[in-house]
């Protein structure tokens, strides 16, 4: 049993200096931990005290034992010193900075006072070298304090006092119930400690036979607080399922060799498995083969090319099929490779179904404005319905009066018949283009040539013109081909001219002219304007007038500039109004240009055609 | 009916242009001589009111409508007879028409009888007709 106490007290120094390294580099991380690193530092201050004290022990001459008390004093005196900081630290107390700066500076005296005197603070003379027969029979140098200064005293008394005020703080921390934990650990601790001091004391006076005391209970003091430590690093992980298990997305958690590490609860209920079942095995294990494959593809996918990857799935979960948004990421390391991923599951039925409901209420609500538009344009068309007619009739009454002559003039006939076709044609547009604006469904893009469409819709808007006594000015430039819906832009044409006609509702006779150009801008687009002379809009509601619902007449429900924007969007161009350095307003968007085709005769007429 | 030709000439006044052919093929075909005005303003300018027999005047133009062309005849002292033509039939304008000195008011599209029977009237100089003079197709 020879070497017993010095074996032992040379394991605990390794242990104090693993215990200062780890809590060391610990306390380096960001956020840096002013706890761990605290605590790095009593571990070191410790290990070196142990490593004196094994000193103090084999120490073969008196001066090797007065330099080996000499530094075991300083240890344990500026462990006394940090304790104070310590505990404000690991129990998140704020104001004690008194007993800190006073206990440290009790604390650094003494410990100048034990290398300033001759023989340090545990002796007043010089001390023999007297063998120490411990109960076991091992054999060291006799380190007792038996000749003891007031030096000595001093600072046994401040290590006393401090580590029971420790203890006395953690408690009243412990019953305000802060920290609750950590209070009754450290308190647990330094009672230890104190306990241990009290058995050097002990020992010193010579009341307790054994070796000093103190060190154990120092290192049983260290081993709980890592444990505490560590314990919550441990909580981390179970704070971070805690989180995870109360979103709604279902997340799951896999390493780069598509083993499962962690799922979510809401993971668990979407593919009816269980967290435990999971971890550790891998898509081929869980999943039929041809979904794990897929999903294997698409990991190693992300995995390699460090890119997030969205997709979406459907996926029958209590008997009806959802639709869900999957995200795929790489989990990133420090060196800058990828480890493992993380797969997210959301429901993104209900938003679908919303997306698909809000498609179909503004089909509707287009539709809607379309048919207001063109019922308020019934009455112009009757009117150009009844110019052909007019023509139709009178050239088929003339003709058969010119057969009833004695020698009838056949080719004036046929230049009459020629003539009642041309104007039928005339009135069939007409009524084509009503259907169109009629038709429900949206109908496919064309190719439209986008002067000869915005001209059939001023030629349709005539009769409401000359009614009101507006002058139409037109500038229509001739082979602009634009992929559009005809009717939607017939639509919003004629909201603009219906608008501008009404605007100049109140203009004095004389200056009711409406503009409306087609012009070629910048090579690539197409440039529609339509320019009235009316009193004009605010500066501040130039913006506004496009808001749904706005309107200053007293009918109408105000959606006619709303659902121009919008169609204009859709066709990739964009509505918008300015004042006119005169006065009236334009109101102007632009197309994309396609670049014009060669097409064969007939063919051609048909697209291009209004 | 047809008749024979008449030596005065007949007016038309209308902006569209198929309705203005349409119109003077019929009158031809009757037997009249006619003179086609694109536009109130042109008519005014270069009518004849001596050699003319009646004016064919549609009312919704642009630029001058047949109201005002009707107005302007009466201030110009052009004593010619109006036979007023219109897609658009409604008391306001008849009554309006009518305080202008419009001696018939018809309707597009326009019967052939009716609108030659309003010129033979008109031409021969008579006052209103029996029976309303508002016969339309």
């Amino acid at each position: 049993m020879s070497g017993f106490l010095i074996l032992t007290l040379s394991g605990l120094v390794g242990i104090l200096g693993y215990a200062s390294v780890l809590h060391a580099t610990i306390g380096l991380e960001r956020p840096r931990s002013v706890v761990h690193l605290l605590f790095a530092l009593w571990s070191l201050i410790l290990t070196a005290y142990v490593a004196a004290k094994i000193g103090s022990y084999r120490a073969e001459t008196p001066e090797a034992l007065v330099l080996m008390r000499r530094i075991e004093t300083s240890g344990s005196m500026l462990l006394t010193a940090v304790l104070p900081w310590f505990a404000a630290a690991f129990l998140g107390l704020k104001n004690l900075r008194f007993m800190q700066v006073a206990i440290t500076a009790g604390c650094i005296v003494v410990v100048i006072a034990n290398w300033v005197l001759p023989y340090g603070a545990s002796f007043n003379t010089q001390p023999e070298l007297r063998p120490w027969i411990l109960p076991w029979g091992e054999r060291v140098t006799d380190i007792r304090a038996l000749d003891r200064g007031p030096w000595y005293l001093a600072g046994a008394g401040l290590i006393f006092f401090t580590f029971a005020w420790g203890v006395w703080l953690a408690l009243r921390t412990r019953l305000a119930g802060r920290e609750r934990r950590r209070a009754a650990t450290l308190a647990a601790c330094l009672a230890l400690a104190l306990g241990g001091d009290i058995g050097n004391f002990l020992v010193n006076w010579g009341f307790m036979q054994g070796p000093h005391t103190a060190e154990f209970s120092f290192v049983a003091l260290v081993l709980m607080l890592d444990i505490e430590l560590s314990h919550e690093r441990r909580q981390f992980r179970t704070r971070i399922q805690g989180v995870l298990d109360n979103v709604p997305a279902a997340v799951q958690l896999k390493l780069a060799d598509g083993r499962y590490m962690m799922v979510n609860r809401a993971y668990e209920e979407l593919f009816q498995l269980t967290q435990r079942s999971v971890v550790g095995k891998t898509d081929r294990d869980l999943f039929p083969a041809q979904r794990a494959e897929a999903a294997r593809a698409a990991d190693q996918q992300v995995l390699r090319s460090l890119q997030v990857h969205r997709s979406e799935e459907t996926i029958v979960q209590g008997g009806s099929a959802r639709i869900f948004a999957v995200l795929k990421f790489p989990l990133m390391q420090p060196d800058g490779t990828a480890d493992a991923l993380c797969c997210i599951y959301t429901d993104v039925t209900h938003q679908r179904r919303s997306e698909r409901e809000m498609d179909a209420l503004r089909r509707q609500v287009w539709h809607a404005d379309r048919v207001e538009r063109t019922a308020v344009l019934a009455a112009s068309l009757a009117h150009e319905m009844s110019q052909p007619l007019t023509a139709i009739l009178s050239n088929a009454q003339a003709a058969l009066r010119f057969l009833a002559h004695e020698e009838p003039d056949l080719a004036e006939v046929q230049a009459i018949l020629r003539d009642v076709v041309r104007d039928d044609k005339r009135a069939a547009d007409v009524i084509n283009g009503l259907r169109a604006m009629l038709r429900r469904q949206d109908a496919p893009r064309e190719r439209i040539d986008i002067g000869l469409c915005v001209g059939g819709v001023v030629d349709l808007m005539h009769s409401d013109c000359v009614e009101r006594g507006v002058m139409v000015e037109h500038s229509l430039a001739p082979g602009l081909i634009v992929l559009a819906d005809k009717a939607q832009i017939q639509q919003v044409l004629l909201n603009l001219l219906m608008n501008a006609n009404e605007a100049m509702g109140e203009t004095s006779s004389g200056s009711r002219r409406l503009r409306v150009s087609v012009s070629a801008t910048d090579g690539s687009r197409a440039l529609v304007a339509v320019r009235d002379e009316g009193p004009g809009i605010d500066p501040e509601d130039l913006e506004r007038v496009f808001d749904n619902f706005y309107t200053t007449k007293a009918k109408g429900l105000g959606m006619g500039l709303a659902v121009c924007r919008a169609i204009t969007e859709a066709h990739g161009g964009r509505l918008w109004a300015e004042r006119n350095a005169g006065a009236g307003v334009t109101f102007a968007f632009s197309l994309a240009t396609l670049p014009q085709e060669t097409m064969a005769g007939p063919a051609a007429a048909q697209t291009a055609a209004v | 009916m047809t008749s024979s030709a008449h030596p005065l000439i007949v007016c038309v006044v209308d902006d569209d242009p198929s309705v203005r052919i349409g119109l003077a093929r019929l009158m031809r075909s009757a037997g009249h001589r006619v003179d086609v005005y694109e536009s109130g303003e042109q008519f005014l300018q270069s009518v004849n009111p001596k050699g003319t027999a009646c004016v064919v005047l549609d009312i919704t133009m642009p630029g001058m409508s047949g109201l005002q062309v009707q107005d302007q005849m009466i201030a110009r002292a052009i004593s010619i007879p109006v036979i007023a033509l219109s897609a658009r039939d409604d008391d306001e304008t008849r009554r309006l028409a009518r305080s202008l000195g419009t001696r018939f008011f018809l309707r597009k599209p326009v019967d052939d009888q009716a609108l030659l029977d309003a010129i033979d009237w008109v031409t021969r100089g008579e006052a209103s007709p029996p029976g309303a003079g508002s016969a339309g197709s």
